[in-house]
């Protein structure tokens, strides 16, 4: 009896991987960065040097994911915040503000495509429109 | 104060090793103070009815203590959604830092939490090793050495559910997190793992700490196996107690390193908080671990505070016991680790 019991609490301890795995089989998806919970406004998606795309959560964590990396991305696109369509970083025009995006981060920059929008939510929120150095990827696009 | 399923269970978790944490320091001390009396029968009688009593609540204490230490982790777990900048048990255990208020304690009475459960188990394990022990014997001569480690028993369980009543009753609307969860804390540059030294955790040698984390846990294995084979000695022990020291520290540094940015599939990311929801399986892991070192531990108590002319042929065997725990725990939390490390990267 107390060998069968053993023999169970093996086989039960090697299973165990396989089924937790077999479990989460269809992936979600999620920041790249931290798992985090991915919102269609304030997406950001990039192309690594190997061309594999990534999405984050917020502006922040595609920052810290690029801070960590020795090559720079391909290709760079955030998600307008008014209509959540994906547009060119390089093409956006980028806001910090008091409005805070992801709690988790702590984001504060937001992104549009119409400088109207841009300059709406500046005033509003009391933010500033990030030109040159102080654009988000300025360096690495 | 927040109130939920888990809130309740661990309150009463809380008072319950609170009133026998109490109950066990009073009868330890009284049956100190009884033991260098003399009496007569009547006297006698009376102590070992107050041994009983002490050996129950005792163990009853323990077992409390065992099991609160999940219902902690799960408590934690439930308070997640209560605020929107926490993603994972980490930023719980942030709440409150930098409040000028009541909050201001709560971090440090969760790390005080953290370090005190598994102290307490394990200096509750080997009160019980010695009380086994002393049970055994003619003439009781492990009884000090027992009524000292149920002393300590005691006081860490009074202090742990004292400080977890304290977290439960804090109100915790007070502050919120400023500085981001655990994406700030574990995978920036400040990161306690910038103590090592960078051959060993940085991303492109990190192949070396993997290394070290088979060969060291292997090593472990193996030692004892042999130490079970060979038959154990104090020299062999002392090695094993080495061996155990240096795979704690080593295992912590992996788990954050390696483990939870493999399993979690996030390769930038190194919060071991996150494993607990994501990949559950893996607190089995860390548990199967946690067992095996504390019975190294324990056998390591067995041998070292158990020694007497009396128990002279009842330690090997009761080591013997301890180190196949040992084994099995250092075996399957390796088995278990190479499987879903392997598992994480073929999909």
């Amino acid at each position: 009896m107390k060998r069968i019991a053993i023999a169970a609490g093996i086989v039960s301890m090697l299973a165990l991987p396989f089924l937790g795995n077999w479990l989460r089989r269809i992936p979600e998806a999620r920041c790249a960065l931290d798992g985090g919970a991915l919102v269609t406004s304030y997406r950001v998606r990039l192309a690594d040097a190997q061309g594999q795309e990534r999405d984050f959560c917020c502006i922040r964590c595609a920052q810290l994911w690029l801070e960590r990396r020795e090559q720079p991305a391909r290709a760079i696109w955030v998600a307008d915040e008014t209509s959540g369509v994906m547009i060119e970083a390089e093409r956006a025009h980028f806001v910090r503000s008091l409005v805070v995006t992801t709690p988790t981060t702590g984001n504060r920059i937001h992104a549009f495509r119409d400088l109207a929008d841009a300059e709406r939510h500046a005033e509003k929120c009391r933010g500033t429109i990030l030109t040159g150095g102080d654009r988000p990827f300025a360096i690495r696009e | 104060m927040i109130l939920n399923a888990y809130a309740v269970l661990d309150g009463f978790l809380a008072i319950l090793r609170l009133g026998l944490g109490l109950l066990v320091i009073f009868l330890a001390l009284a049956t100190w103070r009884a033991r260098r009396r003399r009496g007569d029968e009547v006297v006698a009688s009376k102590r070992e009815e107050r041994g009983t009593l002490l050996f129950l609540a005792a163990f009853a204490l323990v077992g409390l203590a065992i099991v609160s230490w999940p219902v902690f982790y799960l408590l934690l777990q439930s308070y997640i959604p209560e605020w929107p900048g926490v993603m994972c048990i980490y930023g719980v255990t942030q709440i409150g830092a930098g409040s000028v208020g009541t909050a201001r304690f709560l971090p440090d009475l969760l790390r005080s939490m953290q370090l005190l459960k598994p102290t307490l188990v394990f200096v509750g394990g080997a009160w019980l090793i010695l009380h086994l022990l002393n049970g055994r014997t003619a003439t009781a001569p492990l009884a000090g050495r027992a009524l000292l480690a149920l002393l300590a028993v005691g006081v860490l369980a009074t202090g742990d559910a004292v400080a977890e009543l304290a977290y439960l009753l804090v109100p915790k609307k007070e502050e919120f997190v400023t500085a981001g969860c655990c994406t700030q804390a574990f995978d920036g540059a400040e990161r306690f793992s910038r103590f090592l030294p960078h051959a060993l955790v940085e991303e492109p040698y990190r192949h070396w700490l993997n290394l070290a984390y088979f060969w060291l846990n292997g090593g472990m294995v193996v030692a004892l196996f042999a130490a079970l084979r060979l038959g154990w000695m104090r020299k062999w022990l002392a090695l094993l107690a080495a061996l155990l020291a240096a795979t704690i520290v080593l295992n912590l540094v992996f788990l954050v390193e390696t483990a939870a940015p493999a399993l979690l599939h996030l390769p930038l990311h190194h919060c071991p908080y996150d494993l607990l929801p994501e990949v559950p399986e893996s607190t089995v892991t860390i548990g199967l671990f946690v067992l095996g070192s504390f019975a190294v531990g324990w056998a390591c108590v067995a041998a070292w505070l158990g020694r007497h002319r009396e128990t002279e042929t009842l330690v090997p065997p009761l080591v013997a016991k301890l180190l196949s725990i040992g084994l099995f725990g250092y075996l399957g939390s390796l088995v278990m680790m190479a499987l879903e490390l392997a598992l994480a990267r073929a999909r």
